[in-house]
């Protein structure tokens, strides 16, 4: 499974927290990498670090917040503070930033995030927004894929996404407060464009993260009412909307704690999601 | 009374009671009763034994006649100890994202015990380095936990760092009042 333009860098944003944004990244690395077999990074640019520990499981990651190994926060530092071992600032090794999902191979990593980076993010004075696109550039043109998970609101963080994709993917929840989100992210989005105007970056589409539960009337008239709104927006802009939703499934919250026992409908509606993605994406 | 005396009372009161002719028909049919089912118990336990010789292995006892470097053979071990407990590849769920990630043949029984031979045979052929941060970093561990994440949180947050700047004064009694 190749696409002749890779790395390919999709950043999966929407300004408006709970749409399912983590899942959606996690899951697609995964799919990508054990389904396609491509080689994937995932990147996680959110301070609640939801994505890290998904990828990492508890252990790995208390064991990456005791050992207080380098995160995205030294990425954007460009340095290594002084530690225990080291008793000045030093030169930042990209490798020891990756951490491999699996033993075995290297094939799907992830950069991980530290729940402190709200921390740096207020105490920092000026970060460079480029620093992340610079890395991409100069450390991993090896890879197929690179999905970056992005916080629900708009920051450096966003912008530096923004410099490192080429598309973006928007999961949204047919709720009224949820669509609003859309708005802000199409301002955003035009606002980067503006300033930014050798870069081509473009959303590749929405996909529609179903919350509520497949009763009788399938979510009722308020339901129907928001899919309504979000398509109306969508062809404003000229957004495509996947046609395969992610249904409710209890799977989801499970696969993302790690349990893997009976996914139920979560494993194969997301495999459907996932084959149009990556279909629309060129990974033929 | 000895247990010969008592048996002797009971016969002597059967007797008595239904006649030595009676007595005699049914401990004969006992006897007879009695002798049918211990040979078919003996007829049986040539298939008990059979039972009991394809009695599943453990992950331990697995590992323990696999023929691996000593180093190796040590986490190996480890991660059979685990696999007992539950703490690896906790239900048949994990075997099946194990065989799917590492393109194994999933068995086709839903047990657990089942893929262990499968399972066991692949982690040997990984490098010693590589099986001991499956060991600590609890990978194919099972569902996370709340715990590990929030205890790491405390330890290093800022909660962490306004302890450090404010140490908790020395003893934990009142100050004196005097009297």
């Amino acid at each position: 499974m190749t696409n002749k333009k890779k790395p390919v860098c999709v950043s999966v944003i929407n300004m408006k927290g709970g749409v399912g944004k983590t899942t959606v990244a996690m899951l697609l690395s995964q799919y990508a990498w054990d389904s396609l077999g491509l080689n994937v990074l995932a990147i996680d640019l959110d301070p609640q670090a939801n994505l890290s520990q998904a990828f990492m499981g508890d252990q790995g990651y208390k064991n990456f917040i005791d050992n207080k190994s380098p995160s995205i926060v030294e990425l954007f530092n460009e340095y290594r503070s002084p530690t225990q071992n080291s008793a000045a600032p030093s030169s930042l090794d990209v490798a020891d930033v990756v951490s491999d999902y699996d033993p075995e191979n290297d094939n799907l990593q992830i950069i991980p995030s530290r729940f402190d980076f709200s921390n740096h993010l207020i105490d920092s004075l000026k970060l460079n927004e480029r620093v992340l696109a610079r890395l991409i550039a100069g450390n991993f043109q090896e890879k197929d894929l690179i999905i970056i998970d992005c916080t629900p609101t708009e920051s450096i963080f966003t912008r530096a996404a923004y410099h490192a994709s080429r598309y973006i993917l928007v999961p949204i929840r047919p709720e009224f407060l949820a669509t609003i989100g859309f708005p802000l992210l199409n301002d955003s989005l035009a606002d980067f464009k503006g300033k930014n105007r050798g870069q081509e970056i473009e959303v590749i589409g929405i996909v529609i993260n179903n919350p509520s539960y497949p009763s009788g009337n399938q979510g009722g008239p308020e339901k129907r009412r928001a899919i309504r709104e979000i398509r109306n927006e969508a062809k404003k802009r000229d957004w495509h909307i996947f046609k395969k939703q992610l249904p409710y499934s209890r799977g989801f919250p499970k696969m993302m704690r790690g349990d893997y026992s009976y996914p139920g409908k979560a494993e194969w509606s997301f495999d459907l999601f996932a084959k149009e993605f990556f279909k629309k994406l060129g990974f033929e | 009374m000895t247990e010969a005396k008592y048996l002797k009372d009971m016969l002597c009161l059967m007797v008595d009671r239904h006649g030595h002719e009676q007595v005699n028909r049914a401990l004969r049919e006992i006897v007879s009763a009695h002798r049918r089912k211990n040979s078919t118990k003996a007829k049986a336990s040539p298939k008990n034994s059979a039972k009991a010789k394809t009695k599943k292995t453990t992950a331990l006892e697995y590992v323990a006649k696999m023929d691996l470097p000593s180093e190796k053979k040590l986490v190996v071990a480890e991660l059979a100890k685990r696999f007992e407990k539950k703490a690896f590849l906790p239900s048949f769920g994990d075997i099946r994202k194990f065989c799917r990630i590492y393109r194994i043949v999933e068995p086709a029984s839903k047990s657990r015990v089942s893929a262990l031979p499968r399972v066991f045979k692949f982690i040997a052929t990984m490098e010693t380095s590589k099986i001991q941060r499956i060991l600590d970093d609890g990978l194919f561990s099972g569902p996370s936990s709340l715990g590990p994440i929030a205890d790491a949180i405390m330890r290093n947050g800022r909660g962490a760092a306004y302890r450090l700047a404010n140490p908790p004064a020395s003893g934990n009694s009142p100050p004196a009042t005097g009297s």
